[in-house]
């Protein structure tokens, strides 16, 4: 059942990016509703059949992630000069579902903890980040391949720049419960392990991006790929992560 | 200024270094992932770093001299923060920054605040990992502190706990009823008695004892008549309370910082140009 509203939903998505390269607005509009409809089922049918949220394995965060992208993206059909950032959006959810070919397609374990509100919170907070961090890129990469550097082009960068800001925040309120999670569970709120040293890779990273100096376009477009690679970065991390 | 103190406040210096970092970090999540440092990696988990940094008996060179790196990286991003704060300040008192740079400056600071109070926590206090009980029996650390476990109650399937924690499910153990009884004393005198379970806790001023987890018996096989046992850490970490209070500060800090600057104003939107 789950795999095969997984190829529904992945060959939703795939007519979704056709439908914006050729230009059809109004099968754009449905096509992303229905994706957006039937992944939000499949998030409920998993939730349904193992008792936990739907955050917690590479499958059910994945798709979690591609709902939360169509959501930001939906609104952006309706503003004219969008829609090539849509279409990154549109291609970052079909890399999502890339990845998610290679894992199983199954709701997680009922590990007994699973509904502990701060490890809840702390894999939600995730999700919102790394999706807000695709988002993010969608504006960096359309601001790095618009080589004309007019004020609308300026306002790529910026809205990047924001939404990576907004990621950041997202990220550091998940690590803030992960930490008291760690306190109640282990006694301490740091560990010397990879699950550790990845969340804090992630958050010097954000921090570098956000502290690229300079003026003028070269900087601006060094500012932008690093931003930019911050979603694919996180992205990494997490799939490395799933597999240990 | 001189030309010393400009290198320090650079811009560059924070990127440089922040480079380092993530470097370093990655050949850490390296080591960590590598079957020969495993081993050192949960003795350092396992003390507090200062007892293990300090400790000619307990850890390995290698990952101390890793350890050492990291922190003087941090040093080094420690004092670029303050170099480039005080220059900040001279513009502000020059009248040549904007109220969301001021803002934004003050949220460096207590990135400043929460990053030694996590350096507190790593250094101060102590901690004690994996102390083992049963029903009756005691542990004594060298603080002076003793525990002792008056029951374990655990509600599940005692097969389950050869498992791995990640693999046990809610039908093999109910995390909510499961408990210890526990006391803790300090040279002879009992502070307090609680019943502790996962996840919640025992707190006794800066004294945490955490049940971490149910366990077979030492020497015990899973069977119908074999009690479970607890694992405990007894620790203390005075700059806790400060950490978890400045720590969402400064969240509320950048995101109020981002309401501030999310229209792109030719003066404030991005005050890293040098």
């Amino acid at each position: 059942m789950l795999s095969n509203l997984f190829y529904i939903i992945f060959s939703l998505y795939f007519i979704l990016l056709l439908s914006n390269i050729t230009g059809y607005k109004k099968s754009e509009i449905v096509l992303c509703a229905c994706a957006a409809i039937l992944d939000l089922f499949t998030l409920l049918y998993t939730l349904n059949s193992s008792g936990n949220l739907p955050l917690f394995n590479i499958f059910e965060s994945f798709l979690f992630m591609a709902f939360l992208l169509t959501g930001m993206g939906f609104p952006l059909i309706f503003r004219g000069e969008s829609r090539w950032t849509r279409r990154w959006v549109w291609i970052e959810i079909i890399i999502l579902f890339i990845i998610m070919l290679f894992f199983p397609k199954e709701a997680s374990l009922p590990v007994y903890d699973h509904g502990y509100s701060y490890i809840v919170l702390f894999h939600g907070f995730r999700c919102i980040a790394l999706a807000l961090m695709l988002f993010a890129a969608a504006w960096f990469i359309q601001f790095i391949i618009q080589r004309e550097m007019d004020e609308r082009t300026g306002m790529l960068a910026h809205q990047g720049r924001n939404y990576l800001v907004l990621s950041a925040v997202f990220y550091l309120m998940g690590e803030y419960v992960g930490i008291i999670w760690c306190q109640k569970g282990w006694g301490d709120f740091w560990m010397w392990n990879q699950t550790f040293f990845q969340s804090t890779l992630v958050v010097l990273y954000l921090m570098l991006a956000f502290h690229i100096p300079g003026k003028g376009r070269k900087a601006e477009d060094v500012r932008c790929v690093i931003g930019g690679f911050s979603g694919f970065f996180t992205l990494i991390l997490s799939v490395v992560r799933s597999m240990y | 200024m001189s030309k010393v103190t400009e290198r320090l406040s650079s811009m560059y210096l924070t990127v440089w270094v922040l480079v380092f970092l993530v470097l370093w970090m990655g050949f850490g999540l390296y080591l960590a992932g590598t079957e020969s440092f495993t081993k050192d990696f949960r003795i350092m988990n396992n003390l507090l770093i200062r007892d293990w940094l300090f400790s000619k008996d307990t850890g390995s060179e290698f990952l101390k001299t890793w350890f050492v790196i990291l922190c003087a990286a941090m040093a080094v991003m420690g004092i670029n923060l303050i170099f480039c704060s005080w220059n900040k300040i001279f513009k502000i008192i020059r009248a040549r920054f904007s109220g969301n740079q001021l803002f934004m400056l003050i949220v460096h600071g207590i990135f400043g605040f929460v990053a030694l109070t996590h350096l507190g926590g790593l250094m101060l206090g102590f901690e004690y990992n994996n102390i083992r009980l049963g029903k009756g029996l005691k542990h004594t650390v060298r603080e002076g502190y003793e525990l002792a476990v008056n029951d374990v109650h655990f509600v599940g399937e005692i097969s389950a706990l050869s498992k791995s924690k990640r693999d046990i499910t809610r039908d093999e153990l109910n995390y909510v009823e499961s408990y210890a009884d526990i006391s803790l004393f300090r040279d002879g005198k009992l502070l307090r008695n609680q019943r502790v379970f996962l996840l919640k806790p025992m707190s006794c001023g800066d004294v945490h004892v955490t049940l971490r987890s149910f366990i077979l018996p030492d020497n015990g096989r899973p069977g119908s008549k074999t009690e479970a046992w607890a694992m405990f850490t007894i620790s203390r970490n005075p700059a806790l309370k400060t950490f978890l209070v400045i720590y969402p500060v400064m969240i509320a800090g950048i995101l109020v910082y981002l309401f501030m600057t999310w229209r792109k104003s030719k003066f404030n939107h991005n005050n890293n140009h040098k």
